[in-house]
C-alpha cells in the first residue's frame, strides 16, 4: 500500500476521506474518515492536535459509553470546558483497500458534546502511521 | 534557612514553572536535560545565575525541590511546599519564593548537596540524586492513595505523557482498588487487537456526502454503496429503521 524506503510497509489500509463536513460551517478543509466505534460506522475528523477521541453525545449514548467505567475529566474545547469522562472502546480505521485495523482505545465522551467526532493522537493515532494524499483524499494507515 | 523575600522572581505554576518564568523573562533554559526521569531542566538568569530545576513528575508532591546555583557560591536545594492543587498553587507560588540565605548553606555541608559554581560558570547538570525519586521509584514506594492523587492531578493538568509513564510504573499489586485500577485502563496505551481484510465500498458514500449532504442538514443518514438508505433526526431511531431495513452492506452513519 505504501512502503518505506527500504521497502518495510508503512500504511497497510486506504480510505477515501470527506474534506469537509457540511455540519461544519467552515471553509477550511479538513479530513473525515471512516472508523467505526464499536462497531458502528461514521465518520471522524482527525485532529493530531486533539489530546484525546472525542464521540459526540448521541453516539456515545447510542454505543451505551456512558454506562461504561471510565475517569470522569474535563476537557478544554474550542466550544469551551466539556465534562465527560475517558472510556475505553474499540475503534476500527476502516479500510477499502487492505486492511482495516482495531484498536482498543482510550476515547472522551461527554452528554454535553454535540460538535462532531474526532478522533486524536493519545489513547489512538499514536499507535497508527497514517498519511493523507490530498489529490485523491485518500486516508492511508498502518499499525506498528 | 531560607528567607522569603517577595519578588525576588517569579515563579510560574509547579508543574512548569520555569515554561512561565521564561515568559516574564526572568530565567532562560540553558539546555533541556536529558536522560532524567523527574523533569529535571537547567536555567540560567540574565544577571548569570544558574538554577537546575529538579521538579518531580508529578503534582500533589508534598514538596517540589529545586536546585539553586550563585556565580562563585554554592547551589542548594531548597524544599518549597506545594498545596495539593494546582489551582492553588498557581496563586501561592506567583508571590514569596526563598531567597537562599548563602552563609547559612555553606555551613550546612553536604545536607543541602551543595554544588561549586565557579565566577560566570553554570552549573553543572544535577546528577541523580537519592533525594530526587524517579518515576519507578516513586511508583513502588508511595501508596496507592498519592499514586492516584498524582494521576488524577497529571490528568487534569493534560500532562498525559508523564500519566501514563507513572501509570506504566505502578506495581500490579498496587492497582488492586478500582478507582486507581480505572485509571489505569483509560491511561493505557492503545493496543491494536486484529487486522481484518477490507470490504469494498465507502468511497461512494463519501461522494454521496459531497453531492447531496447539504440537502439534509440536522439530520443523521444511512448510507450504503452511494445510496441513501435512511435519515433521521435521531440517531436512535435511524438505528431502529436500520434494523428494519436490514440492508446486506455495512452503513456509514453521519451527522449533517
Amino acid at each position: 500500500m505504501l512502503l518505506w524506503p527500504d521497502g518495510s510497509t508503512f500504511a497497510t489500509g486506504r480510505s477515501r476521506y470527506l474534506d469537509r463536513d457540511p455540519e461544519i460551517l467552515a471553509e477550511t478543509a479538513s479530513v473525515h474518515v471512516q472508523v467505526k466505534f464499536e462497531g458502528v460506522r461514521v465518520l471522524a475528523m482527525l485532529d493530531t492536535g486533539a489530546a484525546w477521541s472525542v464521540l459526540r453525545a448521541d453516539l456515545a449514548a447510542g454505543l451505551d459509553l456512558f454506562d461504561r467505567d471510565g475517569e470522569t475529566k474535563t476537557l478544554s474545547t474550542r466550544i469551551g470546558r466539556v465534562q465527560g469522562r475517558l472510556v475505553r472502546a474499540m475503534t476500527t480505521l476502516v479500510a477499502e483497500d487492505g486492511d482495516s485495523v482495531d484498536i482498543d482505545s482510550t476515547v472522551f465522551v461527554s452528554r454535553e458534546w454535540r460538535a462532531g467526532n474526532f478522533i486524536g493522537y493519545t489513547g489512538l493515532l499514536e499507535r497508527i502511521r497514517f498519511a493523507v494524499d490530498p489529490g485523491t483524499n485518500a486516508f492511508l494507515f498502518g499499525a506498528f | 534557612m531560607l528567607e522569603q523575600q517577595p519578588g525576588v522572581f517569579e515563579v510560574a505554576p509547579p508543574m512548569e514553572p520555569f515554561a512561565s518564568a521564561t515568559r516574564v523573562g526572568h530565567l532562560r533554559p540553558l539546555a533541556e536535560s536529558t536522560g532524567f526521569s523527574d523533569g529535571r531542566r537547567r536555567f540560567a538568569t540574565p544577571g548569570g545565575i544558574s538554577a537546575c530545576a529538579a521538579l518531580p513528575v508529578a503534582p500533589g508532591f508534598s514538596d517540589i525541590r529545586r536546585r539553586f546555583g550563585a556565580p562563585g557560591g554554592v547551589s542548594a536545594d531548597a524544599t518549597l511546599p506545594v498545596p495539593p492543587r494546582i489551582g492553588e498553587s498557581r496563586t501561592r507560588f506567583a508571590t514569596p519564593l526563598p531567597r537562599i540565605d548563602w552563609g547559612k548553606l555553606a555551613r550546612s555541608g553536604d545536607a543541602w548537596g551543595f554544588q561549586r559554581v565557579e565566577p560566570g560558570a553554570t552549573a553543572a547538570p544535577v546528577e541523580r540524586s537519592s533525594r530526587l525519586e524517579s518515576t519507578a521509584d516513586l511508583a513502588s514506594r508511595r501508596p496507592a492513595a498519592d499514586i492516584e492523587a498524582m494521576l488524577r492531578q497529571l490528568l487534569a493538568d493534560h500532562r498525559i505523557l508523564a500519566a501514563r509513564k507513572l501509570a506504566v510504573a505502578v506495581p500490579q499489586d498496587l492497582a488492586s482498588g478500582d478507582s486507581l485500577r480505572r485509571l489505569l485502563v483509560v491511561l493505557a496505551p492503545p493496543v491494536v487487537r486484529r487486522r481484518t481484510p477490507a470490504r469494498a465500498g465507502g468511497a461512494d458514500n463519501i461522494e454521496w456526502l459531497r453531492r447531496h449532504g447539504g440537502a439534509h442538514a440536522g439530520n443523521w443518514v444511512a448510507l450504503a454503496g452511494g445510496e441513501l438508505l435512511a435519515a433521521d433526526e435521531s440517531l436512535a431511531a435511524l438505528r431502529r429503521k436500520l434494523t428494519d431495513l436490514a440492508p446486506h452492506v455495512e452503513p456509514l452513519l453521519h451527522r449533517l
